[in-house]
């Protein structure tokens, strides 16, 4: 019932435990897993290492991706992910703390679909984690889409 | 004339053309008889003409000959005697040639002209054997020769008459031949009208007459222009119809000049005087010449040419029918010649300076002037025909006999000698003598000029006596020589003092040299030490040692071959010099040397040898390499601080970086669970709990804030600085813009003067305005009447952008921490806010290389203001 499905690689937990609870709290019933490191990143959505076997669909709808994570960092899987003929077109959203400029513009260079900062406010952070939850899943049309 | 007959026409056809023939033979014989009779009239006026010419050429020569004749006596003048006799002779054959041919001349006038002839010619033999003294025969002759002046002036008249008439009656045959012309003419063309079929052979007929008419007014005209005397032809109106070329020659004018006597009057007579003169003159004798119904009378007149000339001109006029014939003859020479004798002869009769003429063969004065006949006590008159000896004293007659003697071969001579006056008594004079010969080279006359030298005479006594004077001054010379030879002594004496002065001087120079704070050192030519200094004396290890006297290559044989070459071109009075040389020493030092050796003059020159200046450099050399060791070393660490700050610089980036990301996550999990908790669990938490959670939430928020802030101000002092004209005019104001947007229930007011461009980073001069106002807004904001103000304004030639607001301001005492990071002058419940605004402003003005500064009193508002370097508001503009 419920194909449609967030990818969330986030490697702070606390961040991913207030995340989880804004999609949650906005009544976001889809599957949502998630990566914490960016080479678990690419492992789920190629089916790879310790994803090779996963269950659910074969990418998810929308990728929420962090910058600064361990081993690969949030802009070297987005470059992989458009090098990749698979997830060329993968809907994907940079969620992070930093406004630098330089990050901004890379994903952008990258072919981010969206560059949304974290606002440290935790009230302002709940708000729009949700939204984009409900804008990604419900109100956004994806390449894949049937 | 011959006339040109054309061919006859061709044999007539019918009785008309017999008719014609026969006109036309008759017509043109008409014209040609009378054109014969004007040819030959014209001949006769030609030959008349010619006769006057010849007569007046006569004339010329005959006062041109008396002229040379009477001063050709004198070699001063451009004269001479001989010419003169053969132009007067030539003259009077000339005259006596006319005699024959003037018609007009009766028996009786050819006889009187003969005889003034003969007895002018036999005068001018007497005067030339006239004895000295003879005063008749000069006078004589000048009264023949005006006597034959004269006759010849009638003879010139009488030809002219003829001339007069000859051209009146060649008028009268012109006219009629001219009548006879037009009658054969009229007559042919009658018969011409009347045969319209013979049109052609008719104007054929008539170009003929054309041409003989052309033709014999051609001539007429030819002889006019040609004829050698100036004429005119006037009609009755006064208009000028023609005028020779003689004419044009003689006065310049043309017939455009002057188209009637009326303008030839005011052109040829400007002067107002004389022209009213000459006309009235000219008008009585033209009456006078119609009232007797004869020619009108020669006069003569000044004339001034068309150049401004003047010339002298004898006029004659023909009243003719219809007009009047001018001739016009020119005496202009004559009169010049008349004027040069006369200027002779006053010269003569006032000349200051005596002169005597005297006759070479009688020795007796023909003439003196009154200067030599008043220094000798007599009248000219007195002595004319006296002997010469009257003047000369007895004693001195023999010599002075002896000495005209010589000089009649000579031609020329002075000679002093002694005259003597009526009185008796004498004086010096001093004769210079010409001898005037004759063709022959017989001697004729002599020009003496006679100078009283009484004056020098006694000058030359003076001198004598001033010579032996001076013979006088020698002797006392010679005495004031032997007193002098005493003073040389003493002079000698002075001069050996002032030796042992010199040698004073000189060892004064040693001392100065010994002490001098280089090495130095005088040398003769011999390169032998004259004096030396101390250092000198240390640096070659001489120190102890007296080397005056010595030779330096004796001292020193190590000296090489290339110094003494030095040395050479210094004693050859050259200046040789370096400025830094290096030299290695025994022991393998390396020292240094600057070096000069210059020439040394003796007092009278030449050069007296070499003085050697040496210094060692070494030292400075050290100091010099230090310098660029250090120099080196200076940049070398520069260029590692630079690496090293770079260094830095980029780990404080990827440090603020790792702040931005890192820190935030926390700071969240902190306010986000407390939140959380209040929202999950709220219930079941007490007021105090809830109220400690708040506290958890605000704390988080400002150090997000805070974090921010630092973020701003490490911004501020990275990436590269771009100018660019920026529009703080409008930037403001789209800021003041939106802050009201923010807090619309605010009142108040701000103003932004326009045009407040500046160069710099736009975004980064944003961040400045941005805080500056965000600073006025916040600080103003519990006033009554908010006032903002962005402005700017000029001092120590700044050009200042001020932003001041009416708020709570601050105590200038802690002005300094305004700029500083995290420092605050207000309290968080006055007015909240994390103090790092002005320090980003500050950094980024100073970035730019401007000044910021700040000017405030507690509740009187602030104002900030900065600037920005001229050359990049320059660019901005």
């Amino acid at each position: 019932m419920h194909t449609k499905s967030i990818l969330l690689v986030e490697d702070n937990p606390q961040d991913e435990m207030l995340t989880l609870r804004a999609l949650r709290r906005a009544n976001v019933a889809n599957r949502i897993d998630v990566a914490r490191d960016g080479q678990q990143a690419l492992d789920y959505l190629f089916r790879e290492g310790e994803y090779a076997d996963r269950e659910g669909p074969d990418l998810p709808t929308v990728v929420v991706l962090d910058i600064g994570l361990p081993r690969l960092s949030g802009l070297e899987v987005l470059e992989r992910l458009r090098n990749d003929e698979r997830t060329t077109l993968l809907p994907v959203v940079i969620l992070t703390s930093s406004d630098e400029e330089q990050d901004r513009l890379r994903s952008y260079a990258f072919r981010c679909n969206s560059f949304v900062r974290k606002p440290v406010d935790f009230a302002e952070f709940a708000e729009t984690v949700a939204r984009l939850g409900v804008y990604w899943l419900a109100t956004n049309e994806t390449p894949s889409a049937k | 004339m011959n006339t040109t007959v054309h061919p006859a026409p061709d044999a007539p056809k019918h009785g008309f053309r017999r008719w014609f023939a026969l006109s036309v033979i008759l017509g043109l014989s008409v014209i040609a008889l009378l054109s014969w009779l004007h040819f030959e009239q014209r001949r006769s006026l030609q030959q008349a003409s010619r006769q006057l010419g010849e007569l007046r050429q006569a004339q010329v020569h005959l006062a041109k000959g008396f002229l040379q004749f009477s001063l050709g006596g004198d070699p001063q003048t451009p004269f001479n005697r001989a010419e003169g006799i053969v132009l007067l002779r030539q003259s009077v054959l000339s005259f006596e040639r006319s005699l024959s041919r003037l018609e007009s001349l009766s028996a009786e006038e050819t006889e009187t002209f003969r005889q003034t002839a003969e007895s002018f010619l036999k005068q001018l033999e007497n005067w030339r054997n006239a004895p000295a003294g003879d005063l008749a025969t000069p006078v004589r002759l000048r009264i023949a020769f005006s006597a034959l002046e004269r006759k010849a002036g009638k003879l010139d008249a009488l030809a002219q008459a003829e001339i007069n008439k000859l051209r009146a009656d060649n008028d009268r045959h012109y006219l009629l031949s001219l009548a006879g012309s037009l009658l054969a003419l009229s007559l042919i063309t009658g018969i011409v009208l009347n045969a319209v079929r013979k049109e052609r052979l008719a104007s054929r007929q008539g170009a003929t007459f054309r041409e003989a008419h052309r033709s014999s007014e051609t001539r007429f005209r030819r002889l006019f222009d040609d004829t050698p005397v100036a004429m005119v032809l006037t009609d009755q109106n006064g208009r000028l119809i023609a005028q020779n070329k003689c004419h044009e020659r003689l006065f310049g004018f043309t017939l455009n000049d002057t188209p009637s006597l009326d303008d030839w009057w005011l052109q040829a007579y400007p002067d107002p005087a004389y022209h009213t003169a000459v006309t009235a003159r000219w008008q009585a004798a033209v009456d006078l010449a119609r009232q007797r119904n004869g020619d009108i009378e020669a006069g003569e007149y000044r004339v001034t040419c068309k150049d401004g000339s003047e010339r002298m001109v004898q006029i004659f006029g023909i009243l003719l029918a219809d007009g009047m014939l001018s001739t016009f003859l020119d005496v202009t020479d004559n009169r010049l010649a008349e004027n040069r004798l006369r200027l002779w002869a006053e010269a003569f009769e006032q000349a200051q300076l005596g002169l005597a003429i005297s006759d070479a063969r009688s020795n007796a004065f023909i003439a003196v002037n009154p200067a030599f006949a008043r220094e000798r006590g007599y009248t000219p008159e007195e002595l004319t025909g006296k002997p010469i000896g009257t003047v000369f004293p007895e004693d001195r007659q023999p010599e002075i006999r002896q000495y005209l003697a010589s000089i009649d071969h000579s031609t020329h001579g002075v000679l002093e000698t002694e005259h003597r006056r009526r009185d008796g008594s004498r004086f010096p004079v001093l004769l210079d003598i010409t001898v005037l010969k004759d063709a022959d080279g017989q001697a004729i006359n002599r020009v003496a000029y006679a100078l009283d030298i009484t004056e020098r005479k006694r000058a030359e006594q003076a001198l004598a006596a001033a010579q032996s004077a001076a013979l006088t001054q020698q002797k006392q010379a010679r005495i004031a020589t032997l007193n002098q030879m005493q003073d040389a002594n003493a002079a000698r004496e002075r001069a050996e003092k002032a030796l042992a002065a010199l040698h004073e001087s000189r060892e004064r120079l040693a001392l100065f040299i010994e002490h001098a704070p280089a090495a130095l050192a005088m040398f003769d030519r011999e390169m032998r030490y004259i004096a030396v200094s101390r250092r000198w004396l240390a640096d070659y290890a001489l120190t102890g040692h007296d080397i005056i006297g010595e030779s330096h290559y004796a001292i020193l044989p190590e000296i090489t071959e290339e110094w003494k070459a030095v040395h050479r071109r210094g004693l050859a009075g050259k200046v040789v010099r370096a400025d830094a040389e290096r030299f290695r020493r025994a022991d393998g030092s390396v020292q240094w040397i600057r070096w000069e050796v210059h020439p040394w003059h003796e007092a009278d020159g030449p050069v007296g040898g070499i003085v050697i200046f040496s210094e060692d450099i070494s030292r400075q050399k050290q100091a010099e390499e230090d310098i660029r060791q250090l120099n080196a070393d200076l940049e070398r660490r520069v260029l590692e601080r630079t690496s090293e700050l770079s260094a830095a610089n980029a780990e404080l980036e990827s440090f603020a970086y790792a702040v931005s990301h890192d820190l935030r996550a926390p700071l969240r999990a902190m306010s986000g669970f407390s939140q959380a908790m209040v929202e999950d669990y709220g219930n079941e938490l007490s007021d105090e709990a809830r109220g400690y959670l708040d506290q958890i939430v605000i704390a988080s928020r400002r150090m997000g804030d805070l974090i921010d802030g630092i973020l701003t101000l490490s911004r501020s002092t990275r990436g590269e600085l771009l100018r660019n004209p920026v529009d703080i005019s409008s930037m403001a104001t789209r800021k003041l813009q939106t802050l009201a947007g923010e807090t619309p229930e605010r009142q108040g007011q701000w103003q932004v003067e326009p045009g407040l461009d500046v160069a710099g980073d736009e975004r980064m001069i944003e961040v400045v305005i941005d805080n500056l106002l965000d600073n006025a807004w916040k600080y103003s904001s519990r006033v009554a009447s908010p006032v903002i103000r962005v402005y700017s304004e000029t001092r120590e030639g700044k050009r200042w952008i001020c932003v001041s607001d009416n708020g709570a301001g601050f105590d200038m005492a802690h002005a300094e921490r305004l700029f500083k990071p995290f420092q605050r002058l207000h309290r968080q419940d006055e007015f909240p806010g994390i103090g790092i605004g002005l320090a980003t402003v500050q950094r980024i003005i100073h970035r730019h290389g401007g000044d910021i500064e700040s000017r405030g009193q507690p509740g009187q508002g602030a104002t900030f203001r900065f600037t920005l370097p001229a050359s990049l508001q320059n660019t901005g503009n």
